[in-house]
């Protein structure tokens, strides 16, 4: 018996999957998505298949903390605004801090940091699989994006740490999305078994509600495994289904504004509320009208026949009534996204730069995250490619933590096709030397080395000033983010020029680890124990 | 290009097998000898001209033979100025023989070459003069590259030739189609003519030819200008009667050519005239034919009979007529047959008494008498008896079975038709609740309004009016139906929730009770 868990520790959303082995049974037969218990709409404890919105409510007062989709509901609401956070993966590594008031006593404030709030997910996630899934879990791969630094990546393997987990593994998105295609990829008709036999550049495309991530790989296969070289990827952005809705919502308004006065004259209450209707029906008419297009999506004809009518009131009566979505209203309102130099391609540009190929030189694209459902995506994929570039669709909303739970089981055993992935991050970790910023670890480091770093004084002092950042280049400091510093005193005294020689070593968690004669001076694994009231006074769920 | 390489190798060095085998020292005694044999054969050809008839076989033979030994003088002369036997003049000696009959080209010895050998004669004269030979090699060989073009021509001259052999009247018309041609034919003739006469002349002069060359002449400048200036007017005067002639076979040939034109277009004419009147009588006599017919097949009634049909009619009668034959002779023998079974059935009668007393005789003996079969009777009996006993009791159990089968089926019937109903109701229900919902979430002024109409699927927590106590202990139920921000205290419900299908869609507003007024 064993168990290998795979999280998708997703910025809106959690998913689960599990091996559960029990025999000998093919490993990919017993992979399988599980429930998440967790506090419904309505107050009702119930589990929810579709995962767990990644959203927390904290209740001081009752020592309480709610996490998926009652949080969820009260964060949308606004009816606590201090005590629900969402997002948290996005604020995760840095020093942001949320200040939660006590109920009956607004004044009282308590602070949290993100690392913690991303445990109490992965409890929730722990929770839940404890009651599906007998016996320990034996290996945990969680999913961070590519983009994640040095720091970021630190602060989740200690969120795992925090919530119980052991033998924890982190991997990318992008990857983890790979290593399940590279395993399903045969019972996928269109692939020959061959396809990898000869190397080939697979491009990666993530796009989810709020963020873009695009990796590019070099991918052979390697005696039944895989030999993956990570050939660039993009920076994380921003973007995803929430800027499309919002563009959507920005049409409806200026049809709505164009009969009507501006909603400009409106109390700021009442633009909320306005707002806030419009981008729920520029969702909902995005996704009804995606639903028909796919269902006629080889007959142009009909295609461009198809269209959503939308009806709505938008506030006081006041109606957009009869307004078309169609094929060509929409490609004209989502110009400035889906165009040859649009949003979505841009990126795709810039990676194909970094990772100095053409576009020509794609084999494969995986198409992932739940807006690459959306047809004008793969549309405009399609087009930039061309017809000779495969887009696999990989939308499933469980790809990432399926590929998450095949890298745990991957860890002890040899069923399943592996990946021998040479690595690199988005950026660099730079050590501070006065005013200069030393690249210590460049974003194409080897995992599991080591080294020596000569830190050399820049005017007489018994102190070392260890400071490191993360960041592209030290051609431009401001731009380079602070990870962690130390103040070190030195036993001895050293004069201006003198040297001091630090031992750095990088693990294959990419954690960062600096000491000077034998003592740990500083590590990117931030273990620091802010005493953790949430995971352990507080009641979850 | 072949054959234009293999001529321009020819010109420019060429020699016979036997030069290569014994190359000539070239000498002013035996380059005498030997122009004055070409001018011999020259002046003889004028004169057998004469006497060959054109066109005859004779005359071409006589051609073709003299062209080859004036081929082999033309070498002998193209190539001896050198006096030399040199390796390099031998492989291309040999090479240009090889081409030779490898494209199998005839040399023939047309205007250009005559040219050529004027030019070379004058080349040998100046050479022989220096008795300097190898230094004018070069000057040698370059005209004769460029008359190439100029030979050309004369290689289409032997087809030309052959036809004349064949002389028949009716292949004349098919010879007035090329009339371009005709200068080009008048070449030939000449040549014929040249070939003819000297032929016999050059076949005997060829040996001694050798024997001349051997022998040594001292060396006279001033007779072989002379020679050669003489040469050179024969020359002209041989090319002045060529010429002549050519203007005269080419006019004798125009006109019979003119001739046989006239003739043809005569002879057109008249199958022409000839083909239009037998055409049109053709003409005529078909369609006559054709009318007649017509008429005929219009005459024959539609109804008649196709061979095919009539034939088969035929045959049904014929059948007929045969069973009605049938029948006839059965009717004939009737009364014989009558008499026949009257006769047998006399017979069985007898027959059947015998047989009856026979049998009779028979089971007395062997069947059984009647207490057997009253037994027999009695066990039939039972046995029915029994059965049906068996089927009366299977009859008990199975409309017992059948009875309890229907009030199942009238259960199930009623089960069935009740939850149709419920499912019937439920799908309403949650059509009703979708589309209550639609409306409340895209129109909610007009829900309200209208809201009375989905009252079945609408239902609310807090009605309007109500007073809510909101505790630490309770806040996180209450809070997903109150659209404000709740605080701790008392609350009082301005508009109700309103929950379609069991779903939130519409939160309750509320108002804090002043807290004033609670402590008052």
């Amino acid at each position: 018996m064993a168990n290998y868990l795979g999280i998708d520790l997703g910025t809106t959303e959690t998913t689960v999957s599990v091996i559960e082995i029990e025999g000998f049974e093919p490993p990919l037969e017993k992979l399988r998505t599980l429930n998440i218990y967790q506090y419904d709409e309505k107050h009702v404890f119930d589990r929810d298949d579709k995962g767990l919105s990644s959203s927390i409510y904290i209740d001081r007062d009752n020592k309480k903390v709610y996490t998926g989709r009652y949080a969820n509901t009260l964060y949308a609401s606004g009816n606590k605004p201090l005590n629900t956070i969402r997002s948290v993966k996005t604020r995760i590594g840095g020093e942001s801090m949320i200040q939660v008031p006590l109920d009956s006593e607004t004044q009282n404030l308590s602070s949290y940091d993100m690392t913690e709030l991303s445990s109490l997910l992965l409890k929730t996630v722990i929770n839940s699989v404890s009651k599906q899934v007998t016996g320990a879990i034996d290996e945990v791969t969680i999913t961070i994006p590519a983009g994640f630094n040095s720091d970021e990546r630190a602060a989740t393997m200690k969120a795992a740490k925090l919530a119980g987990f052991k033998h924890v593994h982190l991997l990318d998105e992008p990857t983890a999305v790979l290593l399940n295609y590279l395993n399903i990829k045969d019972d996928l008709d269109r692939m020959p078994d061959d396809y990898f036999y000869t190397r080939k550049n697979v491009l990666v495309y993530d796009i989810g509600g709020g963020t873009l991530d695009i990796s590019i790989a070099k991918v052979e296969d390697n005696y039944g495994d895989f030999k993956v070289d990570i050939l660039g990827r993009s920076k994380r952005m921003d973007f995803g289904g929430d800027d499309i809705d919002k563009r959507i919502a920005a049409y409806f308004l200026s049809e709505f504004e164009k009969i009507n006065s501006s909603i400009e004259t409106r109390t700021i209450e009442e633009q909320a509320v306005i707002v806030s209707r419009i981008v729920s029906q520029a969702e909902k008419a995005k996704v009804s009208f995606n639903q028909k297009i796919a269902k006629v999506a080889d007959n142009v004809r009909r295609r461009e026949r198809a269209k959503e009518p939308v009806n709505f009131e938008i506030i006081d009566n006041l109606k957009i009534t009869d307004l078309l979505i169609t094929d060509n209203i929409l490609k004209d309102i989502l110009s400035p996204i889906i165009s040859s130099s649009g949003t979505l391609v841009q990126p795709i540009k810039k990676s194909l730069r970094d990772s100095e190929l053409t576009k020509e030189d794609i084999d494969l694209v995986i198409l992932t995250g739940g807006t690459g459902k959306f047809y004008l995506v793969e549309e405009t994929l399609s087009k930039f490619f061309g017809d000779n570039v495969e887009i696999i669709d990989f939308t499933e909303s469980n790809a990432v933590s399926k590929g998450a739970a095949i890298h745990s089981y991957n860890q002890d055993e040899d069923e399943l096709k592996k990946i021998d992935i040479s690595d690199i991050m988005s950026d660099s970790i730079f050590i501070k030397n006065g005013a200069n910023f030393d690249k210590l670890i460049s974003h194409d480091q080897e995992l599991d080395s080591s080294g020596v770093y000569s830190y050399k004084f820049l005017e007489g002092s018994d102190r070392l000033d260890v400071f490191l950042y993360y960041g592209e280049s030290a051609k431009d400091p401001a731009k380079l983010t602070e990870i962690t510093g130390v103040f070190e005193t030195l036993k001895d005294y050293y004069r201006e020029g003198d040297i001091v020689e630090l031992g750095w070593t990088f693990d294959s968690n990419k954690i960062l680890k600096i000491s000077h004669d034998g003592k740990e001076l500083i590590t990117t694994n931030d273990m620091t124990d802010n005493g953790n009231e949430l995971i352990n006074n507080f009641q979850l769920n | 290009m072949d054959i234009l390489k293999a001529t321009k190798s020819l010109f420019s060095k060429n020699k016979s097998e036997d030069k290569t085998k014994e190359p000539v020292q070239k000498t002013p005694e035996n380059i005498d000898m030997t122009i004055n044999e070409i001018v011999n054969n020259l002046e003889n050809l004028n004169k057998e001209i004469q006497e060959i008839p054109k066109k005859s076989v004779a005359h071409n033979m006589v051609a073709n033979d003299f062209e080859y030994q004036l081929t082999k003088v033309y070498d002998f002369l193209a190539v001896n100025p050198e006096g030399t036997n040199d390796q390099e003049l031998n492989k291309q000696i040999i090479a240009s023989n090889e081409l030779i009959e490898l494209t199998g080209a005839k040399i023939k010895f047309g205007k250009g070459r005559i040219k050529t050998l004027k030019n070379l004669m004058i080349n040998i004269k100046a050479k022989s003069i220096k008795t300097e030979p190898t230094k004018v090699e070069p000057t040698k060989v370059e005209p004769t590259k460029v008359e190439p073009t100029k030979v050309e021509p004369t290689k289409v001259e032997p087809t030309k030739v052959e036809p004349t052999k064949v002389e028949p009247a009716k292949v004349e018309p098919a010879k007035v189609e090329p009339a371009k041609v005709e200068p080009a034919k008048v070449e030939p003739a000449k040549i014929k003519e040249i070939g003819g006469s000297s032929s016999h002349s050059v076949y005997s002069t060829a040996p001694k030819r050798e024997s001349m060359v051997q022998k040594v002449i001292p060396n006279n400048k001033v007779e072989l200008t002379d020679t050669s200036s003489n040469l050179t007017s024969i020359l002209s005067l041989v090319e002045k009667g060529l010429k002549s002639l050519i203007a005269k076979s080419t006019s004798e040939f125009a006109n019979k050519v003119d001739n046989i034109k006239h003739f043809i277009s005569q002879v057109e004419r008249s199958l022409d005239q000839k083909l239009d009147r037998n055409v049109k009588a053709t003409i005529d006599a078909s369609t006559k034919l054709h009318n007649e017919l017509q008429n005929v097949s219009k005459s024959i009634p539609k109804d008649i009979l196709k061979k095919e049909d009539f034939s088969f009619e035929l045959g049904q009668q014929f059948k007929k007529l045969d069973s009605l034959k049938d029948v006839s002779e059965d009717l004939e023998s009737l009364p014989a047959n009558y008499k026949s079974i009257k006769s047998e059935l006399a017979s069985i009668n007898d027959k059947l008494d015998n047989v009856s007393t026979s049998s009779v005789k028979k089971s007395s003996v062997k069947v059984p008498k009647h207490e057997k079969a009253v037994a027999d009777l009695a066990t039939y009996m039972r046995d029915g008896v029994e059965q049906l006993e068996n089927m009366s009791r299977l009859y008990v159990e199975t409309i017992a079975g059948i009875e309890s089968i229907e009030i199942e089926r009238a259960q199930h019937t009623e089960q069935l038709s009740k939850s149709k109903d419920e499912g019937i109701k439920e799908g309403t229900q949650r059509g009703e609740g979708l589309l209550a919902k639609k409306i409340a979430e895209q129109f909610p002024t007009e829900f309200e309004e209208i809201k009375s109409i989905f009252s079945s699927v609408i239902s609310f927590e807090y009605a309007v009016g109500q007073a809510v106590e909101v505790t630490n202990e309770n806040k996180n139920g209450l809070m997903p139906y109150f659209s404000t921000e709740l605080e701790l205290g008392e609350y009082q419900v301005i508009s109700s929730d309103i929950l379609i299908a069991g779903d939130i869609v519409v939160k309750a507003r509320v108002e804090k009770v002043a807290q004033s007024t609670k402590e008052g």
